[in-house]
């Protein structure tokens, strides 16, 4: 009895261990079959300048080979993020359009030719902006995807951000350009 | 408020640079005919420096926030000199801060400018006004300024993006999310009536020679050209 009960302790050992050996591309039960792929995807926010996210805004991704009618269309979530795989047979700039309420903006992302993308590291977008490639990598950590900074999806933000000292500073600059002018004519007057 | 890059069509952003440069050569024809065109540039550099900055100041308006824009109060203080006020106004705004931009610098200046021009007439009634004390005159009349200079630019913007939703996007959700702005500028209008009167009483008690009309500044304050019909 207690023999009998270790074999099939082992047997079911032995297919639990099978069943994480195997490479499992499917997954099927009661008849649902799932399917998956490891892609590039490039996650997009969208903030209004106040900090706030778009959310909820929709969303408009234009294919580089038709940059008329949208390829795909969506919404952002409720933090202002959208997250699309391009088709990688499509390289070159992919326009997303973001527009709530009449307000929004387009952002182009590259995504480079898988085929050279190897030797055109250096020119990636990536690559060239520190700040994103960083978040690329925290990104493709967490995937699991262990590539170069290349091949990591591509995160886009509408815009860099001044920080709010940089804000201060433009906006102080710009008003005393206005009150100099105004006292340049005051002194003309007198 | 402000149209950004690349969500209206080409033809509408050239003919918003059409109207706006029509109206900026019309309004520096008006002002070059004055006496002395140099006299009001520091109250609308002033003036300028105020609009820029309204910008940035936000007012949350549940669900949304709106920002001051101050184009009737540009209209009733500086008459003519408010459209190119606006128009560097909004120049700076979408180079500094992408706040519009540079293709639809046009378009906005005409759907803020042209109400500015319209709130300086308005507030020129007060001259005619005179059956009430000229101190609640001219604060009606301001008001009113601030309120139809705001009021006509949000439906002017409301307008322009409403007809302008691309194929892409799902046109019944837009245009509810484009009236729903539209309804939050309700508010602020009042804030800027409220805030036109404020200053243009101001202005009259402590420098009174600042206060000007607005359209014919070699006229004193309040006095309607002998040309116009009295009423």
């Amino acid at each position: 009895m207690r023999r009998l009960s270790l074999k099939s302790l082992n047997w079911i050992g032995l297919m639990a261990l099978m069943g994480v050996l195997l490479p499992q591309s499917r997954a099927v039960a009661h008849g649902a079959v799932m399917d998956y792929e490891m892609t590039r995807a490039i996650a997009i926010t969208a903030q209004y300048d106040t900090g706030d996210p778009m959310a909820q805004a929709q969303v408009a991704v234009f294919s580089p080979d038709d940059p008329q009618t949208p390829w795909l269309t969506g919404t952002t979530d409720d933090e202002g993020n959208f997250i699309f795989a391009p088709d990688p047979d499509q390289p070159g700039f992919w326009d997303v359009q973001v527009r709530q309420a009449g307000h929004g903006q387009i952002v182009s992302i590259e995504v480079p030719d898988v085929a050279s993308s190897a030797n055109a590291a250096p020119d990636s977008s990536a690559a060239a902006n520190p700040e994103p490639a960083a978040e690329d990598q925290a990104e493709s950590a967490a995937t699991g995807d262990e590539s170069t900074p290349t091949d990591a999806p591509v995160a886009a933000r509408p815009s860099a951000e001044p920080t709010p000292l940089q804000r201060g500073l433009m906006l102080t600059s710009v008003v005393w350009g206005f009150v100099g002018t105004a006292l340049f004519f005051l002194r003309n007057k007198q | 408020m402000h149209i950004p890059d690349g969500l209206i069509p080409v033809p509408v952003a050239l003919g918003g640079y059409g109207l706006t440069g029509l109206f900026t050569w019309y309004s520096l024809r008006q002002i070059n005919r004055l006496p002395n065109p140099t006299v009001d540039i520091p109250k609308a550099s002033l003036l300028t420096a105020a609009f820029f900055v309204a910008s940035s100041i936000h007012v949350p308006v549940p669900p949304t926030s709106v920002h001051f824009v101050l184009n009737g109060l540009l209209g009733a203080v500086l008459g003519y000199y408010a459209f190119p006020a606006i128009v560097i106004g909004l120049f700076f705004q979408a180079v500094m801060f992408a706040h519009g931009g540079l293709t639809t610098l046009g378009v906005n200046a005409a759907m803020m400018g042209i109400p500015a021009l319209i709130a300086a007439s308005i507030f020129r009634l007060h001259i005619h006004l005179r059956r009430l004390p000229p101190k609640r005159a001219i604060a009606i009349t301001a008001f009113l300024a601030g309120v139809v200079g705001l009021g006509l630019a949000t439906l002017i913007f409301v307008g322009i993006v409403i007809t302008n939703i691309p194929s892409g996007f799902n046109a019944a959700t837009e245009r509810a999310a484009i009236l729903g702005l539209g309804l939050a500028h309700g508010p602020l209008m009042v804030l800027e009536g409220l805030f036109t009167t404020m200053l243009v009483l101001f202005l009259q008690r402590v420098k009174p020679d600042m206060m000007r009309d607005s359209i014919y500044p070699q006229l004193p304050f309040g006095k309607a050209p002998a040309s116009e019909p009295r009423r």
